[in-house]
């Protein structure tokens, strides 16, 4: 080509812009562009756009495509065809669902309201101004052997928790003989659970609310009598540096009482 | 060692069924995405790369390898893609991308790329898949060779049966509506703007 190309030449551009046209060509080229302004910013107008459509990817798809015998195929295959493909099977709902974004199963679902609303029972127990609230206490008039009312123990929880187990297994169970079940017994079922959990949750903040008090107290008991050691320890130690400083201070007065005399006897 | 393209077709025209699985995992990817760039429909794109493998299985007797085996196989392929589009007797309509997730955002990530770059990406990627919907078949289809596959001139202009001018013209005029398409959806900065 020669260097005389007709201007914003659509040919010429677009070699240039996919770098498909020979060296002396592409020489050419690239001194019009530094001449011409219109043609430089036609071909940056191209490059950018170049830019911005390799951002279009197809969606990734799980093709799996293998060509097998008509015998083995699992498509039905064409009148008379040899070959038919074999496509790997794929439910649609789960190709449509993501495994994070499948629904939970019942006893999960349980579990993990049961297992949130724990902590945070825990969370609230554990911070300091959530107790002082509700149970000011002073010291004095909170004994240290307040009797501990009876809530669930571990043993109850554990058997609770088979308890449960042992319903979801049988509404499973339940499930699998019968697809349909009617919505009111289920409903009345959950409710049931659901009411027993209740009384065993609050059961359970009342026992734990008890002992975070009593250790409280305990707690306070024993920071005072530390802090009463810790003052007669202290108050000892300057009781005696005290003597000490004393008896220094004599011991200089007599040097420099010795050495006031020996300068007037000279 | 890995067997090359035409060391795979004469195994598959000896019958070996093995050889030609291995073209497909090969080049079933490329397939689909042409199609699927070319038709604009998930679904119809998967049918049409099936149907290009097994035609051209069934017309691996008569291949003499005058051609590339993968430029025969895109030759198939774009016949399915024009038999489709005349067949539907309307322009492709693409899939638009459905609500973005965070969590699936998060999961495509890559390391280097936050997760609102790759927002920005998904968006400009579904910006330039309409703009190309508004291509004329022809247009769309030298691009998306050239593009996405690195075709030379002269491979497009076979695979089109039209002149290595005609290519160009046609890769100048699409380039240059995509370009006044993002730049009127903001995707783009005009050039006359840039020299402001």
């Amino acid at each position: 080509m020669s260097d005389t190309f007709a201007c914003l030449d659509p040919g010429a551009l677009v070699s240039y812009l996919y770098d498909e046209c020979a060296a002396d060509e592409r020489e050419a080229i690239a001194r019009h562009l530094a001449l011409c302004v219109a043609c430089a910013s036609e071909v940056e107008g191209l490059r950018s756009t170049r830019q911005a459509i390799a951002t279009w990817a197809p969606p990734a798809v799980d093709l799996g495509l293998q060509i097998t015998r008509k015998d083995q195929a699992e498509v039905p295959t064409l009148p008379g065809a040899v070959l038919a493909f074999k496509r790997p099977a794929q439910e649609p709902a789960a190709r449509a669902l993501p495994w994070w974004k499948a629904p939970l199963p019942a006893w999960a679902q349980v579990a993990a309201a049961v297992l949130i609303f724990g902590a945070g029972l825990s969370v609230g127990l554990l911070r300091p101004d959530a107790r002082s609230s509700q149970a000011p206490a002073p010291q004095a008039a909170v004994q240290p052997t307040t009797p501990v009312v009876a809530g669930p123990s571990k043993a109850d929880l554990v058997q609770l928790e088979q308890t449960l187990r042992g319903e979801m297994a049988q509404l499973a169970r339940t499930n699998v003989a019968a697809p349909a079940p009617t919505p009111v017994a289920a409903r009345s079922g959950d409710d049931a659970i659901m009411q027993r959990v209740q009384a065993l949750i609050t059961q359970s903040e009342e026992r734990q609310r008890i002992e975070f008090t009593e250790r409280s107290v305990r707690q306070a008991s024993a920071y005072e009598a530390q802090r009463r050691a810790d003052f007669e320890s202290v108050r000892a130690t300057f009781g005696q540096t005290g003597a000490e400083v004393r008896q220094q201070r004599q011991a200089i007065d007599e040097i420099n009482r010795y050495l006031v005399r020996v300068n007037q006897q000279r | 060692m890995t067997a090359t393209d035409e060391e795979l077709v004469a195994r598959s025209q000896g019958g070996d069924l093995e050889s030609f699985n291995e073209l497909i995992v090969r080049w079933e990817r490329p397939i689909y995405a042409l199609a699927y760039r070319v038709i604009g429909r998930e679904e119809d794109a998967r049918d049409v790369c099936q149907d290009t493998f097994l035609r051209a299985y069934r017309a691996l007797p008569g291949f003499k390898g005058q051609a590339k085996f993968s430029s025969w196989l895109y030759r198939i392929a774009l016949n399915l893609c024009r038999d489709w589009i005349r067949r539907q007797r309307r322009a492709p309509v693409s899939q638009m991308p459905e609500d973005i997730d965070a969590t699936e955002l998060a999961a495509a990530t890559e390391p280097t790329e936050s997760i609102e770059d790759l927002v920005a990406r998904r968006e400009l990627s579904a910006i330039v898949e309409q703009a190309m919907a508004g291509l004329s078949e022809e247009q769309r289809t030298a691009i998306i060779l050239k593009e996405y596959h690195g075709m030379t001139f002269q491979e497009i202009a076979d695979l089109q049966g039209c002149p290595l001018s005609t290519v160009k013209t046609r890769l100048y005029q699409g380039l240059s509506q995509l370009r006044r398409q993002l730049e009127r959806q903001g995707q783009m900065v005009p050039e006359v703007v840039k020299r402001v």
